[in-house]
């Protein structure tokens, strides 16, 4: 157990310690507060992070609001899975080209506006990072929709959630309007960790700023990366000053988040003190809502359309919206990296094993006063700025000699699947009703074959759903690759975000449809599991 | 095989929830513990299961057939347990069910045992259906004979009637009873009800002890 809890603990208690003894250094500080870019680069920063948060929050909020316990509820969970299977770096090319001046949008429009070249726009590595706000303000909404979701689906929140509803409309309020003045005052604040790691994720993101980020200045997660990865020392101490910048600027907004939360929070109070009750539910709002649903599924449908004909397109003139000619170069290339995605599948399968098996030992054995304990811990990976996260393990993986190596790779994306194979299964783990094992044991059985023929088989839904997370988290790790691998070994994620930041557009494509398939097809595997011959009546 | 109670108490956090009790129950017949919601009864069960959990504390000795069980791990002590739910596990069939509680042995043997079983149960053609195809008292049946064919040499029924219907109740009281006269199993029976109290039976009511919410009521 003390083995177990030392395997999730120390590396973070340790990252964190060393990542600030690199960037504590009043030259690295003075050299950082000199850089003419740094003022652009952090505005940029906060810009994306607080508006693609701020937006995916209130799209959220306002989905929910006007789409729970409505038909299109329904297609909205359904269509969630894969939106969020699908990585934020293959969605990134995919938008990208989608939006360019060149891209399909451009072409589709371009008979109506009479365009026989591309206009002169920038959509992409625009100097606002406003490409950058959409990319992560589509991809992050799917996962706070999800996070609401898993909220409201607790039986214990879903049957008083049905009763306030059912009890705010007797006294003549709209459920829209319960929402706003009593709903999410109960569950918003329930909220606050996913929309955390979503500000968190925004601020500190490298690959997808690379892709479609501001170019001259960058991000400053993106200066914080170049420096850190810089040969000089001085760079990279610089580099770490700049990853812990960010980190207090995160934790300013966050504690800007929670006076303005208190604030809404009282105005909530005041206007159910006003006793307004609302129009009707059928109004222009739920068409509006479904019509933002059916907007983001035809974007992603979009995206992955334009992976597709992007990695088998030839010549390609503008303004025709088809290629000309049909090219299998960019495959044939994929071909001949299959050792790259034997290498991403392998290290992937791999990491979500051990993610898995952490969470599994963690969760049946750990006391309950050590789980309330270290639980926040296993979790930290998804909330803290994983820039930061990243100096402090190459530090530790530099003392381990791990730098370089395949165990020390293993052991970066086993820690960074672990919160999400964690989250996957302990619901489930916990629910999981003792009496069965009780009954098991006073039956003779020892405790192994309880787990063989009943609760491995009994809970094999979330474990093969927390494989398949733990494998898609691990497919999508950028920094932690290139942080760790120290640059020696290539991942599908490495080489599409070097491909599209480099401009090459179709093997770029071809390699974020792959990395786009391989967490698919392990979403498939999970879902054909639970889909096996069961007793059923 | 006689089970035997040597001052066997239970407390919780320091606070006697259960005082002193000794008792003896021979082959076949039943211990009856009775007594208000909170007063130990349950956790009296899972001290004798061997899966009594903090902050509950057992003291006291349990024999069973002579031999000391009271340190023995809970599969090892050869005590059942019927809880209020049948507890079939689901992804099982119900021969299979029987099957995970036979001793090992040879499969055809066995099969033909958890048949017989069921057989003598009049459930002969349930043996391949899952155990939510069951109505309630067919489960219930079930679940009985899971725990005997484990060969127990006790066996612990936890209000096992109490989420049975008036009739059904009857019907299954009888069964169990039948059961374990045949298999000459002693018993103890946890219930609030005094219609589940077999005739010739001791009973022991507890006093009320400290409610301590589901671990002793669940127990």
């Amino acid at each position: 157990m003390t083995a177990t809890a030392l395997l999730f603990a120390l590396p973070l208690i340790a990252a964190l310690p060393l990542a600030l003894s690199e960037a504590l250094d009043r030259s690295a500080w003075h050299a950082l507060w000199a850089d003419p870019q740094l003022p652009r680069a952090l505005g940029a920063s906060v810009f994306t992070a607080l508006a693609s948060t701020l937006g995916a929050i209130a799209l959220t909020l306002w989905l929910v609001t006007h789409l729970h316990a409505t038909p299109a509820w329904a297609r909205l969970t359904a269509a969630l899975g894969p939106m969020l299977a699908l990585p934020h770096a293959a969605f990134a090319i995919g938008l990208a080209w989608l939006i360019a001046p060149a891209g399909a949008l451009a072409r589709l429009i371009a008979p109506l506006a009479g365009w026989s070249a591309p206009p002169d726009w920038v959509t992409v590595n625009d100097p606002h990072g406003l490409a950058l706000v959409a990319v992560l303000l589509l991809k992050e909404l799917p996962f706070l929709l999800w996070s609401a979701l898993a909220l409201l689906s607790r039986p214990e929140v879903a049957a008083s959630l049905r009763a306030q509803v059912a009890l705010a409309r007797t006294l003549g309020y709209a459920p829209h309007a319960w929402w706003w003045r009593v709903g999410w005052l109960q569950w918003a604040p329930r909220l606050v960790w996913p929309a955390l790691a979503v500000l968190a994720y925004g601020l500190t993101v490298v690959d997808l700023a690379l892709i479609v980020g501001p170019g001259s200045p960058p991000t400053l997660a993106v200066l914080a990366w170049q420096g850190l990865s810089d040969g000089n020392v001085a760079r990279n101490a610089q580099g770490a000053a700049a990853a812990l910048l960010l980190t207090g600027v995160l934790v300013m907004l966050v504690a800007a988040g929670f006076v303005v939360m208190a604030g809404l929070q009282r105005w909530g109070r005041r206007r159910v003190a006003r006793g307004v009750r609302g129009r009707g539910f059928e109004g222009r709002r739920p068409l509006a809502a479904r019509a933002t649903v059916g907007s983001v599924a035809t974007v992603y449908a979009g995206v992955v359309l334009a992976l597709g004909v992007l990695s088998v397109a030839g010549v390609w003139t503008f303004p025709a919206l088809w290629p000309q000619g049909v090219s299998g170069a960019a495959w044939a290339q994929v071909v001949q990296s299959a050792s790259t995605v034997g290498f991403t599948a392998a290290l992937a399968a791999a990491a979500s094993a051990g993610g898995v098996l952490l969470s599994m030992a963690w969760l049946e054995a750990a006391p309950p006063r050590w789980d309330r304990r270290i639980t926040p811990l296993v979790l930290a990976p998804l909330v803290l700025p994983q820039l930061l996260l990243m100096v402090g393990m190459y530090r530790g993986a530099l003392a381990l000699q791990l730098d370089g190596t395949v165990l020390g790779l293993w052991w970066v994306h086993t820690l960074m699947a672990l919160p999400y194979s964690f989250t996957a299964l302990a619901p489930a783990w916990r629910s999981f009703d003792r009496r069965y094992e009780w009954s098991a044991l006073t039956l003779g059985r020892r405790r192994l074959a309880f787990w063989w023929r009943v609760k491995w088989p009994l809970l094999s839904g979330p474990l093969a759903s927390a494989l398949a997370i733990g494998f898609a988290v691990s497919v999508a790790q950028y920094l932690a690759t290139q942080f760790i691998g120290a640059g020696r070994h290539a991942t599908l994620t490495t080489e599409a975000v070097a491909l599209a930041s480099g401009g090459q557009r179709t093997l770029a494509a071809a390699f974020a449809l792959l990395q786009a398939l391989l967490p698919a097809l392990a979403f498939a595997l999970a879902a054909w599991a639970q889909r096996r011959p069961t007793m059923q009546p | 095989m006689s089970l035997e109670l040597k001052e066997v108490s239970i407390s919780l956090h320091g606070r006697p929830l259960v005082p002193p009790l000794s008792a003896s129950v021979g082959p076949g017949e039943v211990l009856v513990l009775m007594g208000e919601s909170g007063s130990g009864k349950s956790s009296l069960l899972a001290f004798l299961a061997g899966l009594l959990e903090p902050p509950l504390v057992g003291t006291g000795r349990v024999h069973l057939g002579g031999r000391d069980i009271t340190a023995l791990p809970t599969e090892r002590r050869r005590v059942g347990l019927l809880f209020q739910d049948d507890l079939l596990f689901p992804h099982l069939s119900v021969r299979d069910n029987l099957l995970f509680a036979l001793p090992a042995g040879d499969r055809t043997a066995r099969i033909a045992r958890a048949d017989a079983a069921l057989q003598r149960a009049g459930l002969g053609g349930y043996a391949a259906r899952p155990p939510a195809s069951l109505s309630g008292g067919q489960r219930a049946r079930v679940s009985l004979l899971r725990a005997l064919l484990a060969e127990p040499q006790a066996l612990l029924l936890d209000e096992p009637f109490s989420k049975l219907d008036a009739a059904l109740r009857g019907r299954m009281r009888e069964f169990v009873w039948a059961e374990l006269q045949t298999q000459q199993v002693c018993a103890v029976l946890v219930t609030h009800d005094a219609q589940d109290v077999p005739a010739g039976a001791q009973v022991i009511e507890l006093p009320p002890g400290v409610a301590v919410g589901p671990v002793a009521d669940d127990v």
